[in-house]
């Protein structure tokens, strides 16, 4: 018997559309919970916020899989509904650090810094400073294609952008990155 | 340039407190028992509408007291002479009919009615014939 770890997609489409929600929804949890976590991290910056966020997301999953009408892949529903939700994270706690008369790219920057689950050495944290100093757009495309190798193709589904606009994000994020390094260490 | 930045910082370990995936898939696996989905209900996808149909309502009633409020209460009788009147007035000089036509008791004489038709261009044989036949 299969277990919830090795559904396919389509496996778990088909549990849905047998009216079995509860197990797709767990098919989902076990084939992409950890995926998700990885790929929400890299852009807040924390444990516990990436906690708190991936509960989020998933209760959004939850009420969104109804809706759900097999246009796109799974795969990339499921990171489109990830990516949206850790962006507007992030804008709310912009906003919450203006509010507080503070940044949230020096906020990003401590919590880099005193992150302990982060081993990294300098360059690899000026490295994660810079990505978090991206627009949210050069960052997306740039995390998931460098951290996390995701393709062209895949993140063009996920964000509904070309592939030759996702090469150009990539492009300028990578030279915005090399010069935040350049500044930051004296040339690496 | 992407391989320059590979090459040379390379990707940071990040790594999650132990144990930490074991419970990930037990936690959000009681989500689907912890929320409910709520299904609109019928009249629920109607709402809109009645909201809408509500505004016209309410603005109907409002409307209608202005009305009543502000506009005299008149018999149809009453209208119907003002109506009349209206049309003898004369266009180029209403006041001869407006100012003359009135007895000290509010009544319109037989000779106002011969004045304003005289006014208005009715010849006096007319008048006479229209005279006769009542």
């Amino acid at each position: 018997m299969k277990t919830f770890t090795n559904l396919t997609d389509h496996e778990i489409i088909q549990l849905f559309n047998d009216g079995q929600q509860d197990k797709a929804f767990n098919g989902i949890v076990a084939s992409y919970g950890e995926r998700l976590y990885w790929h929400v991290r890299h852009f807040v910056c924390s444990h516990e916020d990436t906690d708190d966020l991936l509960q989020d997301i998933f209760v959004k999953i939850w009420h969104s899989l109804p809706s759900f009408r097999g246009e796109s892949r799974l795969y990339t529903w499921l990171y489109r509904i990830a990516t949206n939700e850790t962006l507007n994270f992030l804008r709310r706690q912009k906003i919450r650090s203006a509010l507080q008369f503070e940044s949230l790219s020096s906020e990003m920057d401590r919590r880099i810094d005193e992150d302990p689950y982060l081993d990294a050495d300098a360059l690899q944290r000026e490295l994660s400073k810079a990505v978090a100093k991206l627009p949210d757009k050069q960052r997306t495309v740039f995390i998931m294609r460098y951290f996390e190798d995701v393709s062209y193709e895949d993140i063009s589904e996920i964000l509904g952008t070309s592939v030759g606009a996702l090469k150009a994000s990539y492009h300028f994020a990578a030279e915005k990155i090399k010069a935040e390094l350049e500044k930051n260490t004296g040339g690496y | 340039m992407e391989k320059d930045l590979i090459e040379r910082v390379g990707k940071p370990a990040i790594r999650v407190p132990e144990g930490y995936f074991e419970g990930l898939g037990e936690r959000l696996g009681r989500i689907p028992s912890e929320e409910t989905v709520v299904k609109p209900m019928a009249w629920m996808k109607l709402k809109p509408y009645l909201a809408l149909a509500a505004c016209f309502a309410i603005a109907f009633a409002i409307g209608t007291a202005i009305l009543k409020t502000t506009v005299s209460k008149q018999s149809p009788d009453q209208l119907y002479n003002e109506t009349v009147f209206a049309d003898m007035v004369s266009v180029s000089h209403p006041d001869l009919f407006i100012l003359g036509m009135e007895d000290e008791d509010g009544s319109i004489s037989e000779e106002d009615i011969i004045n304003y038709l005289i006014d208005t261009g009715v010849s006096a044989e007319q008048i006479e014939f229209e005279r006769q036949e009542e």
